[in-house]
């Protein structure tokens, strides 16, 4: 069994890369007309050749002509091979539907079946890792193949959309004016309840008593641990109208 | 109450903060940053450290610093009045597979994955398999509650999410319930939580849901796309999981990338399916939305010793006493064979089992999140029995996860 992890096209030609686990003898056997499993090394890779002949090469890509024929991929279930096609067509525009829809069915006779070999250019590379590409028989008989694997990426484009959902339109919000002055004012402190916060004000409340001993200073807890949305209304009341200015803590 | 407010803010959650403030309005709020963590330091240490130290950011004595805010004027700016409008950009972009991808990458619109494209041919694809109008608001999120203002989304964004996650179109409704509670599978809380899902009823076998073996690991595709599907609109749809603003975990938590989705095994299951039990009819399907710190083997727990004789009802109790439950109480993933080792052991029902693990009677609401922050440990807290997996041993696995919503799946159909 293969599966495509990701696949590529440049100059006409479509790289593909299998991940290939092990067919056990008990796994039921997909309904593959061209399957051969385990012949080829994995050290090597193969290509078809225009007149369908396999042969070895001594690269990474295997060549895959297209367009105007199908490829037989050796080792791999026929549902495996007709999910590239579908991804060609999907993503590359590279197969053309009604072909390949007149291919996919099972040949009924030698003769359909050898017809169908000749027409076939595919490559297995059986390892962890196999490639295929295809590209037009011109630019393959040219014998174009090393200059044209360097060649600029040339991919269709496509058109997708924006996942990101809506965020609340902002409406600001200005600050409270400040104090001229602390000297005469009382400050609350407001603890909102994360662990250690009411020691940390009582630290900062001896260093503002010491440094600003005009200043009254006012204590309170919030004992929800839930944050400034737990805060009391009425301790917000308390502030407005006894306060002139908030300590509130502590962001963790 | 339009009075000066300065808040106290560690600096490591600068980032975070000032998102917020902007989220709510206010994005020149003056803020006092410390060094922290606060938590667990002496008196002396806070006065050395913090009081008498700078402020990390700006490098300046912190408590002078702290007077400036509440009395320097305020400048134009931080007086400016009127509405902001977010630029989340283009609704379509056009490029080679390649580039998309980068781009998605760089927008942050993934989960560091490669992710199926979403095209509108896609996309269309995924909704067929509801009647909801693609337009119509399915749900509100945010990253928690300290995190601002929630965001809203579609069925369509719920459906983009979906393709993106590579999940089939006919486990859309099961992301359409889970979407619909607003319930964030990826929480901005420094603690690192996780959110899960448990599924019941027929869907389980109609979308090919895993609850045999390894059914909590990530090889099933419907489990494991469902729970991307989830991550990935928590993501894009409720602006989670952006690590330095809207995603704080102190060490993260690695049940964010596809939580847990689980599908009960209901057929070698002794007791009644979560969903009953939580007054849902029998084969309904529904899924019940978890939040925690996620589970692990019990044989993590000295309780767990393996031995010829093993006595897990006892086990699984002792564990419970065990936990903290104080936020998320104690969840038990127990495989078949566990659960029938229960049953035989005199418990026939998830309530009796419950009953005497916690020792409360039904109803008594255990020790929760009052007891937070008070250093009293709430032991076990509320109690969850879920089963699924192989029978192919006897393992089992605990945690902290609690339940809250339950949604039937098929009025997203």
């Amino acid at each position: 069994m293969h599966s495509i992890s990701s696949c590529r096209v440049q100059d006409e030609r479509c790289f593909f890369v299998f991940e290939r686990r092990e067919v056990s003898a008990e796994e039921p056997s997909e309904p593959c007309e061209y399957q051969e499993t385990g012949i080829f090394p994995a050290t090597e890779r193969w290509e078809i050749s225009g007149n369908g002949r396999l042969n070895r090469i001594p690269h990474q890509r295997i060549l895959v002509h297209s367009r105007r024929v199908y490829f037989k991929v050796y080792g791999l279930c026929w549902r495996e091979f007709a999910r590239i096609c579908a991804f060609c067509i999907e993503n590359l525009g590279f197969l053309r539907r009604n072909s390949l829809q007149g291919r996919q069915h099972k040949p009924n006779t030698e003769e359909s079946r050898m017809r169908l070999r000749n027409a076939v250019i595919a490559v297995l590379c059986i390892g962890l890792v196999c490639s295929v590409s295809m590209r037009s028989n011109q630019t393959y008989a040219q014998g174009k193949r090393a200059a044209s694997s360097n060649g600029p990426v040339v991919m269709p484009k496509i058109t997708v959309l924006n996942p990101m959902g809506t965020p609340p339109p902002i409406t600001l919000i200005p600050q409270a004016p400040r104090l001229n002055t602390l000297d005469g004012k009382t400050i609350y402190f407001i603890n909102t309840g994360y662990i250690g916060t009411d020691r940390l004000m009582a630290v900062m409340m001896d260093w503002f008593k010491a440094n600003y001993s005009k200043t009254n200073f006012v204590y309170k807890d919030n004992k929800s641990g839930a944050g400034l949305a737990q805060v009391s209304k009425d301790l917000w009341t308390e502030i407005s109208e006894k306060g002139d200015a908030a300590i509130v803590g502590l962001g963790h | 109450m339009k009075k000066p407010a300065v808040p106290l803010i560690l600096n490591d959650f600068e980032k975070q903060e000032k998102e917020v403030a902007y989220n709510l309005g206010m994005p020149g709020l003056r803020i006092q940053y410390f060094r922290g963590p606060v938590w667990g330091k002496t008196n002396e240490q806070l006065k050395k450290q913090i009081v008498e130290g700078n402020n990390p950011i700006t490098g300046k004595p912190a408590m002078p610093e702290l007077v400036e805010l509440l009395t320097k004027p305020l400048t134009a700016e931080e007086q400016k009045t009127g509405e902001v409008k977010q630029d989340l950009g283009p609704k379509t972009y056009t490029g080679t597979p390649d580039e998309l991808q980068k781009l998605f990458l760089k927008k942050r619109y993934t989960d560091f994955l490669p992710v199926v494209l979403p095209t509108e041919d896609k996309v269309a694809e995924m909704l067929k398999f509801t009647s909801h109008q693609p337009t119509e608001i399915l749900g509100k999120m945010n990253p928690g509650s300290e995190a601002g203002e929630a965001w809203s989304y579609t069925v369509k964004d719920a459906a983009v999410s979906a393709v993106m996650a590579g999940a089939q179109p006919e486990y859309f409704p099961v992301i359409l319930a889970l979407g619909s509670t607003g319930m964030t599978a990826v929480n901005v809380s420094d603690n690192g939580f996780m959110a899960g899902a448990v599924i019941n009823g027929k869907i389980r076998d109609e979308i090919g849901l895993n609850y045999e073996e390894g059914a909590v690991g990530p090889y099933a595709q419907a489990n494991t796309t469902i729970g991307r599907a989830w991550s990935l609109l928590s993501i894009n749809g409720g602006n989670c999981g952006k690590v330095g603003t809207t995603y704080m975990g102190t060490i993260g938590n690695p049940m964010n990338l596809i939580g847990i989705i689980i599908a009960e095994n209901e057929e070698k299951s002794p007791f009644k399916p979560l969903a009953v039990r939580r007054g849902f009819k029998d084969g309904e399907n529904v899924i019940t939305l978890f939040m925690g710190w996620g589970i692990l083997s019990a044989k993590n727990w000295a309780a767990d010793v393996w031995g010829p004789n093993m006595n897990y009802p006892e086990i699984i109790k002792e564990i419970y006493h065990a936990q903290d439950g104080t936020l998320f109480g104690t969840c038990a993933v127990l495989s078949p064979p566990i659960a029938n080792y229960v049953k035989d052991g005199g418990y026939d029902t998830v309530e009796k089992f419950t009953e005497w693990v916690t020792g409360l009677k039904p109803g008594v609401k255990p020790a929760g999140a009052e007891g937070i922050n008070s250093g009293i440990r709430n032991a076990g807290g509320v109690f969850t029995v879920i089963v699924t997996g192989g029978s192919n041993n006897n393992y089992f696995s605990m945690g902290g996860m609690v339940p809250s919503r339950s949604v039937q799946i098929d009025k997203w159909r």
